[in-house]
This record gives structure tokens, C-alpha cells and sequence, in this order.
């Protein structure tokens, strides 16, 4: 350990020429590694393709890469993608915003205040172990077929998710890290604020991301049934029809969703959470051998 | 803390007849046993005593994190800083906000905190990493920051509690060395739990000796080496001989807690 970074030393030729020789051959392997990766799919539809046009496998059912692509490219064109995507979206946003955020909101105050957390702990936990997709028949019975049921759906699921999360977030703070603000004044809101609230953001994020994927699926679940609009419904109702193509580009698509969704929260998460990022000390060391 | 009245003057800490008992697994636990000693203002005591003993308890006691079952502490005015082994950093502040933040809280504002960030990382050798986070430094580092972060508060005691213990034993020779040289500028007054016999020499004015469980004190030695000094005390004869003398007292209490139930 050295309290203060010595200057970069004078490296020996040998040494530099052996440092170099060890980077470029990381830096191929990486390289290997991207290629490989993507590799493995490329192929997986090569053979899909393939196979569905020498009629390998049963090109009705597994429609050949090729004819999504055309039917993906026809459907977009149309707008009828454009439309079913930006109903899905809509619902997904607003039942994950709201849950996302009313679930937060209570893990929070039952973290702050032990009354809260006492009266509504068992309560939550048991409803919890309800499967969410269940209640959509009551929201219907209750709200008729609006948009209602379906962003509440969406919003029930993240909630549950994201309060519980919250709560183990601040029941997994080390207990000397809670010492440690009180020893220097950081007690009642201000211990809430700067320590607290930090400790648990990292449950949190975990929270966001289970939850998201959990939302894609009640959204597509909801909009099978209860929907004449959105991805969920574009693929029911290619099933219905017999239209596989179009069930593999709402397939597609919706898997697309999902990753998207995912993407912006580890995103998000980077941007709030920087003291979580792996060290930039690493790469500014590399750099410097270079 | 039943501080009803203030130490007196001189005085930085005023321990009368404390005990603490707790409730662990439904059974009644005295940590601590009846214990008075003071602490004048300036000093450096360092606290040793086996595993369990219940100094930490007494550190805690001292700096108002628990309160004694029975007896006071009397503490002088303006608040003790504590300096913890581990975890005692916060991961999501940056160096410089670390070692600021007793500062903020008592709401100092942020280019006065930059500052005095600024000084006491320089003074602890890690003026290159304010902007670092704790998980990008070595553990010896963290440790500074946590030395830096407690001085910085300007507060007139410091309760460190094994602040080198989980440091490899190099490492641990470097920081002994940077306390004393940043007590002896300071002077402030340092209460230091230890289990290291030598630190507590090289560093100490006076070691308190606690027993087993339930600790009290057991013996108080007067540390008699000049100031300023180093760690070249420890070849000196007088050294060997005091450490001889508090690891023969030490020795059977050590001993009494590793066969305790």
C-alpha cells in the first residue's frame, strides 16, 4: 500500500516490449470473446433457416428467419407494429413508474418507522405470495375493460416487488455502518438521508430490475386477454389467426422491450450509483502501462 | 449518558463505578464490571485487555453510543470522535466527503468542508484520492481516511476502537507511525482499544489493563518513554521489560477467557 502514487517509473525496454506483448494478447483474446458471442446466435439462425426451408423442421410452425424479417419489415411500414408497440409501452411506463415508485415510498417509511413496519410487514408478505396475474379478473370486474386494470396490474406486481426490496435493503445495513453515522451526528433525518437512503439504493436497483422483467410479462399476460391493442394481443391474435410470422415479430419485439428495459435501469443505476462501478483506477493503470 | 454535570477542568473523561449488563439470548450478560478510572484532557490511554472483556462496550460507553447500566461518565464539552476497526467509512461518499462529513453534519457549508477535506487528507498522505471511492482504496487507506475523517471534526477526544486490527502487520507499523506523528502535532485526547501490547506502548501514555469477562480494570501503567517518539523504542531494553511486565499481567486474564464458558 503506498498513500500516494509514486511517479510513473522509467520501465526497462525488456520489461515494456513483455508488458506490451501481455496486453495485445488479453486484447485478442477479448476480441475472441466478442466474436464467439455472437457467433452462437448467427449460427443458431443459420441452421433455423436451413432447416425451415429443406423442410427439416416444419416451416409452418418454425417460420424461417428470413420471412419474420420480411413480415417485421411489412408490419412496421404499416404502423400496425408502431401502434401495438406504443400501447404496451404506455401501459408498461405508467404501472412501472407508479408501482415502482408507491412501492419505494412504503419500503421506505416501514424502513424510518418501526409502527409501520410493524403494522403493514405481515400483511404485505402475505400478499406478496399472491400470484399478481390472478387478481386481473377482479381489476376487470371492478374497472370493465379500460386501460385501468391493465397499467394496475402492471403497477400491483412492481410494487410488491420493489417494496419488499426496499425494506430488505434497509434490514441488510450493516449495523456499524448505522453506528458509525450515529457517532458523528447523523441521526433522525439526517441519518435517514445520507446514510440510510444510500445504503439501501443498491436493494433498490436489484428491486427495479426483477421487477421489470416481471412487468413484461404481466403487460403481455394482461393485453392476451383483456386487450385489443399491444404486443401481448399482436401475438395472441397471430395464434388465433394462424399467423406465425407475426408471433414471432411481437416475440421479438417484446423480448426487445424487455432487454430495453433492463439496459436503462442498469444505466440509471450506473449514473445514481457510481460508488458501486468497478474501479476506474484499473483502467487509468492500464492506460498509463500503454 | 448520565452526563448530569461536566468533567472538571482538565478532566476529558470522568468514569465513576460504570457497569453494563445486557440481554443476550434471554440471558443476563455483564459486560462490564464495576470500573472507574479518568482520562485527563491531552492524553493518550491505550486500553488493552482479552477478547470479550468489554473494552469496545467501555469505548462506546465513553463516546455516548450506549449508556451505563449503572454509574456516570463525565465528559468534557465538545464530543468525541471515533475512528472504528472496519465498515466504518461509507462506501457511497467519496474520500473527501468521508472525511467532511462530521462536518456536514453540523451543517458546515460545502467549500469550507472542501478544505478541510483537503487538509487532513494531505496531513494522512492521501491528497491524490479525494475523489476515490472507499472500495478502490487498500484497507490501510480506508483506515486513513477513517484517522482523517476524526481528527477532521475538530472535536477535542478520539475513541478509536482497534483502528489497526485488521491490517497486515507492515501496514500496521506505517499507520502506528502516522499517529503518533498526528497526535503530537494534535494533542488531543486519544482513548485507544488495542490488542497489541507494543502499539500500546509506542503510542500510549498510560495503559489500562482490563480482565476477562466481566472486565474491570485491572491494572493502570504509566508509560514512561519521551516524547517525541518512534517506533526505534521498541529495540530499547526498557521496551522489552514493560512489555514483559504487562503481557505477564495480561497473560493470565487472556487465559481465563479462552477457557470461559
Amino acid at each position: 500500500m503506498t498513500a500516494v502514487p509514486a511517479a510513473a517509473p522509467v520501465v526497462p525496454d525488456e520489461v515494456g516490449v513483455a508488458i506490451d506483448a501481455e496486453l495485445r494478447a488479453e486484447l485478442r483474446r477479448r476480441r475472441r470473446d466478442v466474436v464467439l458471442a455472437a457467433a452462437t446466435p448467427m449460427a443458431l439462425l443459420a441452421l433455423w433457416e436451413i432447416g425451415a426451408r429443406t423442410g427439416a423442421i416444419d416451416p409452418l410452425l418454425f417460420s424461417p428467419p428470413s420471412a419474420i424479417l420480411a413480415r417485421g419489415v411489412e408490419l412496421t411500414l404499416s404502423g400496425e407494429l408502431i401502434l401495438h408497440l406504443l400501447a404496451t409501452v404506455a401501459r408498461l411506463v405508467v404501472g412501472f413508474v407508479a408501482g415502482a415508485v408507491a412501492g419505494i415510498a412504503v419500503g421506505l417509511l416501514m424502513s424510518a418507522i418501526r409502527p409501520v413496519r410493524a403494522a403493514l410487514d405481515l400483511t404485505f408478505t402475505a400478499l406478496y405470495a399472491l400470484p399478481k396475474i390472478a387478481i386481473l379478473p377482479l381489476l376487470l370486474l371492478i374497472f370493465g375493460i379500460t386501460e385501468t386494470p391493465k397499467v394496475l396490474a402492471v403497477a400491483i406486481a412492481v410494487f410488491f416487488v420493489l417494496q419488499i426490496n426496499t425494506l430488505a435493503g434497509y434490514k441488510q445495513i450493516d449495523p456499524r455502518v448505522l453506528e458509525a453515522a450515529r457517532a458523528y451526528g447523523a441521526t433522525g433525518w439526517k441519518g435517514f438521508r445520507y446514510v440510510v437512503l444510500p445504503a439501501a439504493m443498491p436493494a433498490v436497483f436489484t428491486g427495479l430490475r426483477v421487477s421489470a422483467g416481471m412487468s413484461v410479462v404481466v403487460v403481455t399476460a394482461v393485453e392476451f386477454v383483456a386487450s385489443e391493442s399491444g404486443l401481448g394481443y399482436l401475438i395472441w391474435n397471430s395464434w388465433q389467426l394462424f399467423q406465425p410470422e407475426r408471433m414471432y415479430v411481437g416475440l421479438i419485439v417484446v423480448s426487445a422491450l424487455g432487454a430495453a428495459l433492463t439496459g436503462l435501469l442498469l444505466g440509471l443505476e450506473r449514473l445514481l450509483l457510481p460508488w458501486r462501478r468497478s474501479t476506474p483506477g484499473r483502467r487509468r493503470m492500464r492506460k498509463g502501462v500503454r | 449518558m448520565s452526563t448530569s454535570s461536566p468533567a472538571p477542568p482538565g478532566v476529558a473523561f470522568d468514569v465513576r463505578r460504570v457497569t453494563k449488563t445486557f440481554l443476550a439470548d434471554n440471558q443476563v450478560v455483564t459486560a462490564l464490571a464495576e470500573t472507574s478510572f479518568t482520562v485527563p484532557a491531552g492524553s493518550f490511554t491505550c486500553i488493552v485487555g482479552p477478547s470479550g472483556c468489554g473494552k469496545s462496550t467501555l469505548l462506546r460507553i465513553l463516546g455516548g453510543l450506549e449508556t451505563p447500566t449503572t454509574g456516570s461518565v463525565r465528559t468534557a464539552a465538545g464530543g468525541a470522535a471515533f475512528v472504528f476497526q472496519e465498515h466504518g467509512v461509507f462506501p457511497w461518499f467519496t474520500v473527501e466527503e468521508n472525511v467532511a462529513f462530521g462536518a456536514r453534519m453540523e451543517g458546515m457549508g460545502r467549500a469550507e468542508r472542501r478544505e478541510l477535506a483537503r487538509h487532513w487528507l494531505a496531513q494522512v498522505g492521501l491528497a491524490d484520492f479525494a475523489q476515490a471511492y472507499p472500495h478502490q482504496l487498500s484497507g490501510g487507506m480506508r483506515q486513513r481516511v477513517a484517522i482523517a475523517r476524526a481528527f477532521a471534526t475538530g472535536w477535542p477526544a478520539l475513541l478509536m476502537d482497534e483502528p489497526l486490527g485488521a491490517l497486515d502487520a507492515q501496514t500496521r507499523m506505517l499507520m502506528q507511525e502516522l499517529l503518533l506523528t498526528l497526535w503530537e502535532a494534535e494533542r488531543k485526547t486519544v482513548v485507544l482499544v488495542t490488542h497489541a501490547i507494543e502499539e500500546a506502548l509506542l503510542l500510549g501514555d498510560r495503559v489500562l489493563i482490563m480482565t476477562a469477562r466481566p472486565g474491570h480494570l485491572k491494572e493502570d501503567i504509566e508509560v514512561p518513554f519521551p516524547r517525541p517518539r518512534s517506533s526505534q523504542i521498541e529495540a530499547t531494553a526498557a521496551f522489552a521489560e514493560m512489555r514483559g511486565r504487562i503481557w505477564a499481567s495480561l497473560r493470565d486474564e487472556v487465559s481465563a477467557a479462552a477457557v470461559a464458558p
